[in-house]
């Protein structure tokens, strides 16, 4: 199954953020551009959270996020946050993946408001990616507040769970995007 | 420079010691055998007699039993309404002036008026119901604005369940609001709900014990049972407290895989 965005606009007030913006995503991509160009717009759009005000998409099932912001129940840790949006995720693979993105024993027993920036974004990442439903991924700056050895290694775990899912993934990190090795798509003011 | 740390024990047994001082004093000059003012010593003799009777756990039991009924009711009725309200906008619109008129009218002429509708021994619930609602409605329709809408959309886009949204999520929002609301309302039911026994007069209650001493110028015996309503109404604050503390660890902590 593919993601059709066929002509797509939004504007808010007398802003355009997104003009006739058409892509066909039939496997995992990289979505690049300035801030500012409708990137998160976009993802939103998606998701169901904003409505165009003209295009279609089609091709969005049960998907799975990484948003702006990190979004964990501050009160769970950080397991407790992937078993609950996970749709049958054990807590053993939860647990397999989250220490190889670097916590530890320590870490995972904290609730998730007590975490570092990095370590939400992290299990922000994991939640999207282990969620077992997820037909389609959409992945807002997942990278965000990671020094280059953890993107190296949350970008080697992006590409083996999202596997040949329908995903599009944000980013302004051209190093992040070359550790991807998918295909990427510019986004320019130009364009929207 | 501003303290930030709490007072000390020794500090609090002091401010307490100045202030029974006060009492002592003020009651010392007034006189008469403590007829307008009791000392402290003598409400303490009071309460001291009052303690080992049957009669005095009866009054405690049939007041108790009453009030916290009407607390109870309202804060279902408090849940139900504000859940209600926060979702159809009409609603909202249509309790806003009752929820109003509740607040601002005294104590004593919702009794009056309540007796013409409820038999005596059950005006402590509808007064005690009528007081405690408001206050639950407005914390809950506070709470539900707390609540995160990030989460909240969270929630929408991983399809979680109905239960698991309202555990995780819309139970840790409103809970700090409904708790403070409802440890606020606990102390406000006693106060609404004596007031109401001591107009009313149903037989057996705090009210009309507070009354019967009234009237026979036991003034002692007025502080005596003024200090058990008092300790009665901080103890189970105290207890509301703790118990709504431990439900919301025990509902929202951890996740069931």
């Amino acid at each position: 199954m593919s993601i059709v965005i066929q002509n797509l606009s939004k504007r808010f007030g007398g802003k355009v953020v997104l003009q006739n913006f058409s892509w066909t995503v039939d496997g995992p991509q990289v979505l690049m551009g300035p801030s500012g160009c409708g990137k998160t717009t976009l993802l939103r759009i998606l998701l169901g959270l904003e409505t165009p005000d003209t295009g279609t998409v089609t091709g969005v099932t049960t998907p799975a996020a990484v948003f702006q912001e990190d979004r964990l129940c501050p009160q769970l840790t950080a397991l407790d946050n992937l078993v609950l949006t996970g749709h049958g995720l054990t807590r053993a693979q939860a647990e397999r993946e989250l220490r190889a993105l670097g916590f530890t024993g320590a870490e995972l027993a904290l609730p998730a408001a007590r975490l570092s920036g990095g370590q939400k974004r992290r299990a922000a990442l994991l939640r999207a990616l282990l969620c077992q439903d997820a037909q389609t991924l959409l992945l807002d700056e997942p990278f965000t507040g990671m020094d280059a050895e953890l993107v190296a290694q949350a970008a080697a775990a992006v590409v083996r769970l999202a596997g040949s899912r329908p995903a599009i993934l944000v980013t302004h990190d051209s190093a992040a995007a070359e550790l991807l090795g998918w295909p990427v798509r510019r986004l320019t003011p130009a364009q929207t | 420079m501003i303290s930030t740390t709490g007072p000390k024990g020794w500090q609090r047994l002091a401010v307490l010691a100045f202030w029974l001082a006060v009492w002592q004093l003020a009651a010392m000059t007034l006189g008469h055998g403590g007829l307008f003012l009791a000392t402290p010593w003598q409400a303490l003799q009071a309460l001291a007699r009052l303690l080992p009777t049957a009669e005095f756990w009866q009054r405690i039991a049939f007041s108790a039993l009453r009030i916290l009924a009407g607390f109870a009711l309202a804060v279902a009725g408090g849940l139900l309404l504000g859940a209600g309200s926060a979702r159809w906008q009409g609603l909202r619109l249509l309790l806003e002036p009752l929820m109003q008129l509740i607040r601002a009218m005294p104590v004593a002429s919702f009794v009056i008026l309540a007796l013409l509708w409820v038999r005596g021994a059950n005006l402590s619930v509808v007064v005690s119901f009528t007081h405690v609602l408001p206050v639950v409605y407005a914390g809950v329709l506070a709470g539900i604005a707390d609540t995160d809408a990030q989460l909240l959309e969270m929630a929408r886009v991983y399809r979680l369940p109905l239960a698991a949204r309202l555990r995780y999520i819309w139970l840790p929002g409103i809970f700090p609001s409904f708790c403070e609301s409802c440890i606020a309302a606990m102390g406000m039911c006693w106060k609404s709900g004596v007031s109401a026994e001591v107009i009313g007069l149903p037989d057996h209650s705090v009210g009309d014990a507070l009354y019967r001493a009234k009237i026979t110028l036991s003034t002692p015996d007025v502080f005596a049972w003024t200090l058990v309503i008092v300790l009665l109404s901080a103890l189970l604050s105290a207890a509301a407290t703790r118990g709504l503390r431990a439900a919301k660890r025990r509902l929202c902590g951890e996740v069931r895989a």
